[in-house]
């Protein structure tokens, strides 16, 4: 009995992703990753550089392959991203970390825990930047310095 | 049947920001916390309920980081982003700023007393570790600006029983200090910890200190006294 009922379920499941109703659970998770990686992008791309009037998707900082979602827990996820500073100047570099960290921090659904490294190679103080804008006292303190507050305020602004 | 913990209660402390740190009060009635809206808050029981008793303003102009209970439990220490470091001092359910403690130039991210409640450690994003001394007249005077570390001081915690002071960095490195000919130094620091070094805390005998990292390791640590049969230096 229990062999023709494990039959059952089985065949009814094939059936199911057959028609497009549902999905083998692997290939459902990495969807689920990418769908979340995109929300994530969309809110990352149209923040401004601090120095140039374009956005970070325009200058090429960001682009949709350097998020990653990864789920930690039952509704709890893990999101890197890897960004590409358009010149090797430090303090624009954390500065823009520091953009990503808040923009998400404000308004992305879901909980998450961030993580934020510049692409391997394409810094001189990378280490030093990354362990910086890693730092959640760090980020807190700089957010508390009013002069850093405006300059993070007008990246992050929506666009009307 | 394996032990767990249950629930209590949950209450929502600090309105609309993080809340950085707790400390229970010596006798283990009173709980304050502290948070990114600036206020120290002061928790007891009720029946069997939470509330809050006490709300500290008016001490800090930024995030207040960390608060600790002074050993007899009637002052309050709070370290601050605003580079200061506020004493409050308990008078039944309300808690008055005595003073505040300047010098430090950015951040102090934390403050510790020690167990004579004499002392009192400071520590800050300036990369250094103060050490103040208390006097029976409540008047504070700063005995030693520590500059080991190479990088932003996260922690500082006092031994239990000894006045040696122990402190965690930026820099990867945990740093040990005591009074030597009347002057403080750093007479040991303990490497190994790949990453910034967050917090410490020494077991109530003060023969062991664990260190937790960024490294995602928590690391224990054992002293080893000269002419000891290791060979340990």
């Amino acid at each position: 009995m229990e062999r023709v009922s494990g039959l059952l379920s089985w065949t009814l499941s094939r059936v199911l992703w057959l028609s497009g109703l549902s999905e083998p659970g692997a290939a459902r998770q990495l969807r689920i990753m990418e769908e979340k990686a995109l929300e994530v992008y969309d809110l990352i791309r149209t923040i401004r550089d601090p120095e140039k009037p374009n956005t970070l998707e325009e200058l090429e900082v960001v682009t949709e392959s350097c998020v990653e979602v990864q789920e930690l827990d039952e509704e709890d996820y893990l999101v890197i991203i890897r960004f590409t500073p358009t010149v090797p100047h430090c303090s624009l570099a954390t500065l823009i970390g520091l953009c990503l960290r808040v923009k998400l921090q404000r308004c992305l659904p879901f909980k998450h825990k961030l993580e934020i490294y510049i692409s391997e190679g394409t810094h001189s103080t990378e280490e030093d930047i990354n362990k910086q804008i890693n730092d959640k006292e760090r980020v807190a303190a700089a957010m508390e310095n009013p002069n850093l507050r405006e300059i993070v305020e007008q990246c992050v602004l929506e666009p009307d | 049947m394996k032990d767990s913990l249950v629930l209590l209660s949950r209450v929502a402390a600090h309105p609309d920001s993080r809340c950085w740190f707790l400390a229970w009060n010596p006798a283990g009635t009173l709980l304050a916390s502290c948070g990114g809206d600036r206020r120290i808050r002061i928790w007891g029981t009720e029946g069997d309920s939470w509330v809050c008793k006490s709300v500290l303003s008016e001490g800090h102009q930024r995030t207040v980081r960390k608060v600790a209970w002074s050993p007899c439990g009637n002052y309050l220490a709070s370290a601050s982003f605003d580079a200061t470091t506020c004493i409050w001092k308990k008078h039944q359910d309300d808690f008055e700023c005595v003073t505040t403690l300047e010098g430090h130039e950015n951040e102090v991210k934390s403050v510790a007393w020690a167990p004579s409640g004499n002392l009192l450690a400071t520590c800050s994003r300036d990369k250094s570790v103060w050490v103040w001394e208390v006097d029976e007249e409540d008047e504070y005077e700063c005995v030693s600006v520590l500059n080991s570390h190479t990088q932003d001081v996260k922690h500082v915690v006092w031994h239990p029983s000894q006045e040696l002071l122990a402190s965690a960095s930026y820099d990867d490195t945990v740093k040990l200090y005591r009074e030597e000919d009347d002057d403080w130094v750093c007479f040991a620091t303990l490497e190994g910890h790949e990453s910034t070094v967050w917090s410490l805390a020494f077991d109530p005998s003060g023969q062991r200190l664990a260190s937790c990292s960024d490294d995602r390791t928590v690391r224990i640590w054992r002293q080893y006294l000269p002419g000891n049969e290791q060979g340990v230096s």
